[in-house]
């Protein structure tokens, strides 16, 4: 498949969709604030495009410190749990743990500890806990994955325990904790989201709140808007992560520089 | 003087690797280990460098001295260039960046990649590759070179070519080459004493002097001599298998 069909079917499948959709619409007569027509969607982009813009990078830049704050605390995570099977017996359990509790169901609690005051400390701290597993579980798995032989040659040549963190295993882990980064980019976002909604206040200014406050309001095709802004920044994030590995693959592995 | 006395080798799942393994290399010796797959060659190498410890019998006169060691695979960082990937050893003993550079530069161009300094593993072929690998080995300037079955994945042309290379490499620097091959005919044209191995547990079967010339080239090879220690060889290597 060449890589102008790659972006070409993708959109003729939305935009025949959408054009259903439309038609359905309007043929059904479906009220809009039950669904509203694409168009008016389009509508409400254009009217509602700079308030949203600016709730979208609220939310973004809380997305990214979380993210940010995700990979390095997975990463450091991953680093000793690598260090030590025992460390790793004794931990992994808790960090599932800390996986698996829908933070729904934790925000109230964050927000009495640190969101008070500040909810955005609150969906900051929700959206990493969201966030650090993906890093974690890819980093450590890419810090064992060291060729045999490499890790032969540094203890001949007796590398110390830094040398051999520093110069082969993160090197070698690079794609595993980039492949990481993606998803966990991506489920910072949406744990961003989600928090905005769990801890949500008057004080909010993400996303979150436009949507709930739309939803509240009937204006359905504004919440149509914003969600749309969301997924676009999703892919945009995506897309900047998915370059970064490729490039980082590239560099290894020539028959992905043809790919 | 390398010395290994009945070595023996037990791996922890119970497979005996190797079992009295007694043999003597020589300071400057080029020694070829010959024997069928999987009889512990490669086990009896990494014994030598220390990677292994014997279940029982002793390694000795390669505790304090500096060893190469070049595996089957070229096993190189991929994300490293050719010029760091050949500097790891004086990387990891910290020396200094310059000298490292100029070491590891020299035993870049010592094996054939003069211009290469900066080309990714990936954009190298695998003659090239194995090239690199064995520049590793080589920049630290080692007294003891072990060599596992190096050119086995290699063709034919570029492994006669590395065969020739290496035994240059090998009579400029005057280190001891213990070299795991399981070709009869690359023991022969290599090394100045082949010791040929029985199946797992291996052991040394037989041993014997190379009586060829000092420089071997192409025409070596289809030389009498060349070919009647050839045909002693896979004798010994039969006797030994049969065993």
């Amino acid at each position: 498949m060449s890589r102008v069909e790659i972006i070409v079917w993708p959109c003729l499948v939305g935009v025949l969709l959408l054009a259903l959709w439309e038609i359905a619409v309007r043929m059904l007569d479906v009220p809009s604030f039950v669904l509203p027509p694409p168009s008016a969607i389009a509508v409400a982009l254009v009217k509602d495009g700079p308030s949203l813009l600016l709730s979208l990078i609220e939310t973004l830049k809380l997305t990214i410190a979380a993210f940010a704050a995700s990979c390095v605390s997975g990463l450091l995570l991953a680093i000793l749990f690598t260090r030590d099977r025992r460390i790793e017996a004794a931990l992994r359990p808790w960090a599932v743990v800390l996986q698996v509790t829908p933070i729904v169901a934790i925000a109230p609690m964050v927000v009495i500890w640190v969101g008070i005051d500040h909810v955005e400390r609150a969906v900051f701290v929700l959206a990493t806990i969201v966030g650090f597993f993906p890093i974690l579980a890819n980093a450590s798995f890419g810090l064992r994955d060291v060729d045999p032989g490499l890790s032969d040659l540094f203890r001949l040549y007796r590398a110390n325990r830094w040398q051999r963190l520093f110069r082969l295993e993160l090197p070698a882990a690079l794609p595993a904790i980039l492949a990481g980064a993606r998803i966990s980019a991506g489920l910072a976002l949406i744990g961003t989201v989600v928090a905005e909604f769990s801890a949500g206040s008057g004080e909010a200014t993400g996303l979150a709140w436009r949507i709930a406050e739309s939803g509240a309001r009937l204006e359905i095709a504004r919440l149509f808007a914003a969600l749309l802004l969301l997924a676009f920044a999703g892919i945009g994030l995506n897309f900047l992560l998915a370059w970064v590995e490729k490039y980082v693959r590239s560099q290894r592995h020539l028959d992905a520089r043809s790919g | 003087m390398l010395s290994l006395r009945d070595v023996a080798l037990t791996y922890r799942n119970g497979v005996r690797a190797l079992d009295g393994v007694s043999l003597d290399v020589a300071d400057g010796a080029f020694v070829a280990l010959l024997g069928p797959s999987g009889c512990g060659k490669s086990t009896l190498l990494r014994l030598i460098a220390g990677l292994e410890k014997p279940s029982r019998g002793s390694v000795s006169g390669a505790e304090n001295t500096s060893v190469g060691f070049v595996f089957q695979d070229p096993t190189l960082m991929p994300w490293a260039d050719a010029l760091t990937n050949a500097r790891l050893a004086l990387d990891l003993a910290h020396m200094p960046r310059l000298e490292a550079d100029a070491r590891a530069r020299d035993a870049l161009h010592a094996v054939g990649l003069r211009g290469f300094e900066t080309a990714l593993p990936a954009e190298l072929s695998g003659g090239m590759r194995m090239r690199v690998s064995l520049a590793r080995a080589l920049a630290p300037e080692p007294r003891l070179l072990l060599l596992d079955e190096p050119f086995a994945a290699l063709d034919e042309i570029t492994r006669f070519k590395l065969n020739d290379d290496l035994r240059t490499i090998w009579m400029q620097r005057k280190c001891t080459v213990l070299f795991v091959t399981h070709s009869v005919f690359e023991s022969a044209y290599l090394a100045t004493r082949v010791a040929v191995m029985t199946a797992r547990p291996g052991r040394i079967a037989s041993q014997r002097d190379v009586d060829l010339p000092a420089s071997r080239s192409v025409a070596t090879r289809t030389e009498p001599a060349y070919a009647a220690l050839a045909r002693a060889l896979s004798g010994d290597l039969e006797q030994a298998t049969a065993q």
